[in-house]
Order: structure tokens, then C-alpha cells, then sequence
């Protein structure tokens, strides 16, 4: 072949130093473990790891649909549960108190209406207007 | 078969020097492959990651190596199959232009730091990098290599017959592009 068109014959590429002395180094560490060597458990981790990541996964995303809405509405859940707390003690309490107790302490302070004892004294006949005018309070 | 293959082989039989076999086939076999697989890229980094690729189907099929061809053409054939997988892969990631390919790998030769050779041999580079992939697998074997037809055959998987064809059309495409300059 002409010289003058194909050259020497030589490869006209390099390469970096040392670039083949430590590629036999490196191939074990950084690409596959040998059998044995380093990490005896490797395989069953490399095996184990896929699934563990996706169930991790899961777990995340499933955490994240569950707890996030509740803190945005525990002020509103808190409340809802106080008034029916609040419902639960005032029922408790009316079967506790006797009914006859209420009405006096409603009455208690009240201005008595007096009523003269002397029936013979009441008219004979009472017209609507007087009748109103007994009744009515103040 | 060569007696280091034999050497090789008898290691790769018991299970306990496997990986003696290994290390015993990558020191022999590393430089020479990963010129071959360089030539066909051009940049160190992908020859690199491809020789890597390259030992690590070796170490995972060292069993299934039952000696019917030699180490060495059983180690071209998975380098060389690596090489066009990754040439092919990069042809698609760019917009399927035909000759997108090729223009960026001699922009490559042009700028790249590890490229040290003459003039004429960046010619000779771009000009090779015109050709057609297989005529410039051919070319590179046979020319740079030095392998006969019959290993380049048994490698490639093609008869004789037509590597010759390949390598002819290849030699004279390079010489009309120096001639006419081309590149």
C-alpha cells in the first residue's frame, strides 16, 4: 500500500497514563464483585435490595396520602370532638338532677303574687280586663 | 489452540481458578481489544466503558466457553458485537440522520487530546470513518490488525470471499478520497 496515503501503519490514538496497568485494578472494584471476595453477601442483598426499595416506596407514598390531609384538618377534627363531649356531660347531667329542684331554683328570687286570703273579699264576678290585670307580671 | 489457551482453559475447568483464568486472559487480551474496539469509536472514554462491558460478558459466560474457537477470536466476536450494539445505539440518539454519525466522530478526531497521530493519518482516520461500519471493521482488522481473512471470517461470521470484496472496495474508497481530497 502507498505510504503516502495510508501513513505508517500506526495507530494515531493514546491513551491516558497508566491507563492499562490500572484497568485491571479497577474492572473488579468498580464494575461486578468477584465471587467471595469483599462481600460474601452480596448476592442475596443485590436479590433482596429491588424489593425493598419498591415496598419502601409504597410505604412512603401511602404515608403521605394518609397523614398529610389530617394535619391540615386536626384543628377541625378537635373541635367537632369537644362539642360532642360537651353534649355528652350536659345529657349526664340532666338525668342527674331532679326536675322539682330546677323549678325552684328557677323560682328562687321570684316576686311572690299575693293573693288576699280572704275569699269573701274576692269580687263575686271578674270581668277579662281585672282577670288580666291579676295575671300579669312585671 | 495456543497453549496459554490451553493454560486457560485447564484454569476455567475448576471452579476455585476462575478467577485466575480471568486475570490470565484480561492481561493477554485487554490491549489488543481495546485498540480494536478504540478504532472503531475513536474516543477513549466509550473504548473504556466498551472494554469494560466487553470483560464483564466474558467474566459472566466464562463458563459456556467450551473451546471451539480461540480465546482470542471468542473475545474479538464479544468486543466487536459491543461495539456495533453501542455505534448503532448512538446512531439512533441522533435524530436518524444518516451521516449525523460520522460527522460528529471526525469533529471528535479533530478536537480530541488523545489523538496524536500526523496529518496524513487524520486523513486516513476521516476517510475511514466515510466508509460503510462493516467495510471499516474489515478495513481495521485486516489493515491496522493485521488478521487474516480466515480470523476476520471466524470473528464476523462472513466467508472469506466477501471480507476480500469488503477490504478491496474499502481501499480504493480511501484512495479516491486522498486523491481527490475529499478530507
Amino acid at each position: 500500500m502507498d505510504k503516502k496515503i495510508f501513513g505508517n501503519k500506526k495507530v494515531p490514538f493514546k491513551v491516558p497514563e497508566n491507563y492499562f496497568e490500572s484497568f485491571q485494578v479497577r474492572l473488579p472494584q468498580n464494575t461486578y464483585p468477584f465471587p467471595g471476595e469483599n462481600n460474601p453477601t452480596g448476592g442475596l442483598l443485590s436479590i433482596v435490595k429491588p424489593w425493598l426499595t419498591l415496598a419502601a416506596g409504597i410505604l412512603l407514598v401511602a404515608l403521605v396520602y394518609t397523614q398529610i390531609p389530617k394535619w391540615f384538618v386536626q384543628e377541625k377534627l378537635t373541635t367537632t370532638v369537644t362539642h360532642q363531649n360537651e353534649d355528652s356531660l350536659l345529657n349526664a347531667l340532666v338525668l342527674t338532677i331532679d326536675e322539682e329542684f330546677i323549678q325552684e331554683w328557677l323560682l328562687e328570687g321570684e316576686i311572690p303574687i299575693i293573693i288576699p286570703i280572704d275569699t269573701a273579699a274576692w269580687p263575686t264576678s271578674i270581668t277579662e280586663e281585672e282577670m288580666a290585670m291579676l295575671t300579669q307580671f312585671e | 489452540m495456543s497453549p496459554d489457551d490451553k493454560e486457560i482453559l485447564n484454569l476455567m475447568a475448576s471452579p476455585d481458578k476462575k478467577e485466575e483464568a480471568f486475570s490470565l486472559l484480561l492481561n493477554q487480551h485487554k490491549e489488543r481489544l481495546y485498540w480494536h474496539i478504540r478504532k472503531m469509536v475513536l474516543l477513549h472514554s466509550d473504548a473504556d466503558d466498551l472494554l469494560q462491558n466487553t470483560f464483564i460478558k466474558v467474566w459472566n459466560h466464562l463458563d459456556t466457553f467450551r473451546g471451539d474457537s480461540s480465546i482470542f477470536t471468542w473475545l474479538y466476536r464479544i468486543a466487536t458485537n459491543e461495539t456495533l450494539n453501542f455505534l448503532n445505539k448512538k446512531k439512533e440518539t441522533l435524530l436518524n440522520e444518516p451521516g449525523d454519525l460520522e460527522l460528529l466522530m471526525i469533529d471528535q478526531i479533530t478536537h480530541d487530546p488523545l489523538f496524536e497521530g500526523e496529518e496524513i493519518q487524520k486523513r486516513l482516520q476521516k476517510c475511514i470513518l466515510a466508509l460503510p461500519e462493516k467495510q471499516r471493521l474489515v478495513f481495521n482488522m485486516k489493515y491496522f490488525d493485521d488478521l487474516t481473512y480466515d480470523e476476520i471470517s471466524e470473528i464476523l461470521g462472513t466467508s472469506t470471499g466477501a471480507l476480500k470484496a469488503s477490504y478491496f472496495h474499502a481501499v480504493r474508497k480511501i484512495e479516491a478520497f486522498i486523491k481527490n481530497e475529499v478530507f
